[in-house]
């Protein structure tokens, strides 16, 4: 990634060494542990209990983590999550998911890109070992390796527990105050350089204008506004559809909420652009996004097997109608639970995972595997792996999405390969569509 | 009939019979101010005039109403521009004046509580119907929105007409602003009605913190439009935070628990569920309905209701040897200006039976 173009460094220092590799070299950089704190970690793990050694690690970097995307506001933090439910007072080990801290410090390049996939990884390691047996698993079945507790304890510790502070919070909290203190031109060599940045940061700078619009006021909010206005124009031909609708519906949202001046701010750079046709005509589709999220939250969270079925009932309960400004969204969701994780899937939930993609019609599937898929990098970054990809290889054969003419020709690929079952080659394209949204 | 940016027209018919018509003055305007939305031709001119003459004063079976008409080209772009939803189609009809006149006598009954009547224009007919106002009581209201679109390049063709107050209509297009018709001795110059509302508002929630602010103006300012259509008259006050009520009036129903409207707006905004959007709708009304009652509705600067049916005692609010002039509303309200005076309230608010509105402040 060529650090001239991005608004703001993610952060990708290496803090642990590759040479070390035992428990005692390891440990030894975790900043943020006291001494009592690494020697019970030596200890637990040379006694074999990993579990216990894991979850440990897991709840100090998660802890860590919510603490950091605390400090750059709660009201903030709930408009990037799309949460209402936080607000300015919220505290972050309460309301944030663990899914919800590690995505949300992957958007704003807390962890780059490869971290980020490690701590989704460790995420699902660990969330698996804690849940409950299933009644037909051995115990010996059960047992966390050593590679994967030293997974988890340089992962962790490189990431998070590494660092006295999270450089790139600063930076970005840098980058936040100068859109909300100053007002760029078009011209500006940090807007030149947004334009030239990988589409992530394009997509962040542009959520953290809108949830800005929605939560600052006064002389902040009219450079906020009139920095919408100058970088939406410019990002807006190459801007996704989802996240055109994501622009319309922060214009539907801080109008239903009286806020006259964000109102008028975001309706003149949507006439700029003219992008009314991504306003949706009400906040009927808020409802849906908060379930979709729920549905998401409970698919990475602890016990996501058991919970899974109630949050995509939750879902399907909606309607079968979603309306277009939050479709992908949506579809993400229903998609976590169909591809399941690396362990598995909740055969629960897959019935009403197969009735709500069965309601699809080709107009609608046409429209993610053309418009949302090559943004939506929680679908991408699970075909990577090679348990999902076969998953995906039955949904394709079993919707058929092989006769659905697609545009666009990555995308296309993963299709065709997935129908071929060529899995290796799905797997291939997938990574490297899930690298150009950050490379 | 005056408008509100040209002077009085009259025809002379005969040297020993008079009659006096402002409809040649009113078509011209109207023919500019279409000109201006780019939607002007002959049959809109002619049904665009009935429309305003209709609204300034509509009833239907002996029954006031108050529609609001939106006027358009793309009823889709419209809709998401003003966050309208829900068209219902009611009717079409080739692009004339009758068709109008029947669109809005068909319409204008089902535009109560948050409908508005639709006219979208093709070009050789009109279709028209209803449409739901946004759902939210803390919303922008339409004419806030055209407001914010009107003059930015690219805003779609769309006009608003709507009764001010009596015999006063207010045309508002994305090209052309705002035009007011006067169909009463009111000077040009005159201060829109609306004025006096908005500094109301403003007056009101001058103390609620400023992340709040938006949102209750916002809802003020709807309830207060609806109330004021419906009443007879209505007179507010304002006192300062803390202020003492005894020094206004004690001649009323003083609340033993103020209603905070702040406290609603903000329990709605932080969780816009059904259970509070249910509790803020009927705040609402209990707001409008304490505006329907004789007497002064009193509020402090936090928006916390304090009072309704006051009456102000006006013994003493006029000059030594001036003679009070005016009703007892009128008479109320110079005394509430005498009190804005002497710091006791912060601003006041009038509308008197025939519409027109009045605010003082220091």
């Amino acid at each position: 990634m060529n650090n001239e173009t991005i608004p703001w460094n993610p952060n990708k220092g290496i803090i642990v060494p590759v040479k070390a590799e035992t428990v005692e070299q390891i440990t030894r950089y975790a900043k943020q542990l006291t001494l009592r704190e690494r020697k019970q970690i030596i200890i637990t793990l040379n006694s074999g209990n990993y579990e216990m050694a894991a979850m440990f690690l897991w709840q100090k970097t998660m802890a860590g983590l919510k603490e950091q995307l605390g400090s750059l506001g709660m009201d903030f933090v709930g408009e990037m999550l799309d949460r209402s439910d936080i607000t300015a007072t919220s505290l972050p080990r309460e309301v944030l998911t663990d899914y919800n801290a590690l995505n949300l410090a992957e958007e704003l390049g807390m962890s780059s890109p490869t971290q980020a996939m490690r701590l989704r990884n460790v995420l699902q390691t660990v969330v698996h070992f804690s849940s409950p047996p299933a009644e037909d698993e051995e115990d010996d079945e059960r047992q966390m390796t050593r590679e994967e507790v030293m997974l988890c304890l340089r992962t962790c510790i490189q990431s998070v527990l590494g660092q006295e502070r999270l450089q790139t919070a600063m930076e970005f909290q840098h980058f936040r105050r100068e859109l909300e203190e100053r007002e760029f031109s078009s011209e500006n060599p940090v807007i030149q350089g947004l334009l030239m940045s990988p589409y992530f940061f394009q997509r962040t700078t542009l959520r953290v204008l809108l949830s800005m619009s929605k939560t600052t006021e006064g002389a902040q909010l009219q450079h906020i506004l009139a920095n919408a206005n100058v970088i939406i124009p410019i990002l807006w031909p190459n801007l996704m559809k989802p996240d055109r609708w994501m622009v319309g519906r922060a214009y539907a949202e801080v109008h239903a909420e009286g806020r006259k001046n964000a109102a008028a701010g975001l309706s003149k750079a949507l006439l700029k652009v003219h992008g009314f046709d991504y306003v949706p005509e009400d906040l009927r589709s808020r409802v849906f996004l908060q379930a979709a999220n729920e549905l998401q939250n409970a698919h990475f969270a602890m016990n996501n097997f058991y919970n899974e079925p109630s949050a995509i009932g939750a879902l399907a309960s909606l309607g079968t109608v979603i309306p277009p400004s939050v479709f992908g969204r949506c579809m993400t969701a229903i998609l976590c639970v169909r591809l399941g994780n690396p362990y598995g899937r909740s055969y629960l939930a897959q019935e009403r995972a197969i009735n709500m993609l069965s309601s699809l019609g080709e107009e609608r599937w046409n429209y993610y595997l053309n418009d949302c898929l090559s943004t939506d990098e929680i679908i991408l970054e699970k075909l990577t792996d090679s348990n999902i990809v076969k998953r995906w290889s039955e949904l394709v054969t079993q919707f058929e999405l092989e006769k659905i003419e697609i545009a666009n020709a990555e995308i296309a690929k993963l299709v065709r390969n997935g129908a071929k079952g060529k899995l290796e080659l799905v797997r291939r394209f997938a990574d490297s569509l899930f690298n150009k949204l950050t490379k | 009939m005056t408008l509100s940016h040209s002077g009085y027209g009259n025809t002379l018919r005969s040297a020993t019979e008079k009659a006096v018509s402002f409809r040649t003055q009113l078509k011209g305007t109207l023919s500019d101010f279409l000109a201006k939305e780019q939607m002007h031709c002959l049959t809109m001119e002619e049904g665009l005039l009935e429309l305003v003459v209709a609204l300034s004063n509509y009833t239907e079976e002996g029954r006031h109403l108050y529609p609001q008409v939106i006027l358009c080209e793309e009823l889709d772009e419209a809709l998401r521009m003003l966050q309208c939803s829900d068209p219902l189609f009611v009717g079409k009809g080739p692009r004339d004046k009758a068709t109008m006149t029947e669109a809005l006598k068909r319409c204008a009954p089902l535009a109560l509580d948050g409908w508005i009547v639709y006219l979208q224009q093709f070009g050789d007919h009109i279709e028209y119907g209803v449409l739901r106002n946004g759902y939210s009581p803390t919303a922008l209201s339409i004419r806030d929105t055209m407001q914010n679109l009107a003059g930015q390049p690219g805003s779609p063709r769309i006009i608003i007409v709507t009764q001010l107050a009596d015999k006063a209509v207010e045309l508002l297009g994305t090209c052309s602003g705002t035009l007011r018709v006067y169909f009463s001795s009111t000077p040009d110059d005159a201060p829109s009605p609306v004025n006096a509302i908005n500094d109301l508002t403003i007056s009101c929630c001058s103390d609620v913190p400023t992340g709040q602010r938006d949102q209750l103006q916002s809802f003020v300012k709807a309830a207060l439009a609806t109330a004021l259509h419906y009443s007879h008259g209505v007179l507010i006050a304002v006192m300062p935070q803390g202020g003492d009520l005894n020094l206004v009036t004690s001649d009323g129903v003083i609340l033993t628990s103020p209603i905070s409207l702040s406290k609603k707006v903000e329990d709605y905004a932080k969780n816009p569920n059904d259970i509070n959007l249910a509790s803020l709708t009927a705040y609402r009304n209990l707001f409008m309905g304490m505006l329907s009652c004789d007497g002064a509705v009193i509020t402090d600067s936090r928006c916390m209701l304090l009072g309704y049916n006051l009456f102000i005692n006006t013994g003493g609010s006029g000059s030594k040897g001036n003679v009070q002039r005016g009703g007892a509303r009128r008479r109320a309200y110079t005394k509430l200006k005498h009190l804005v005076n002497k710091k006791v309230i912060e601003s006041c608010f009038m509308q008197s039976s025939d519409g027109g509105t009045e605010f003082y402040t220091r």
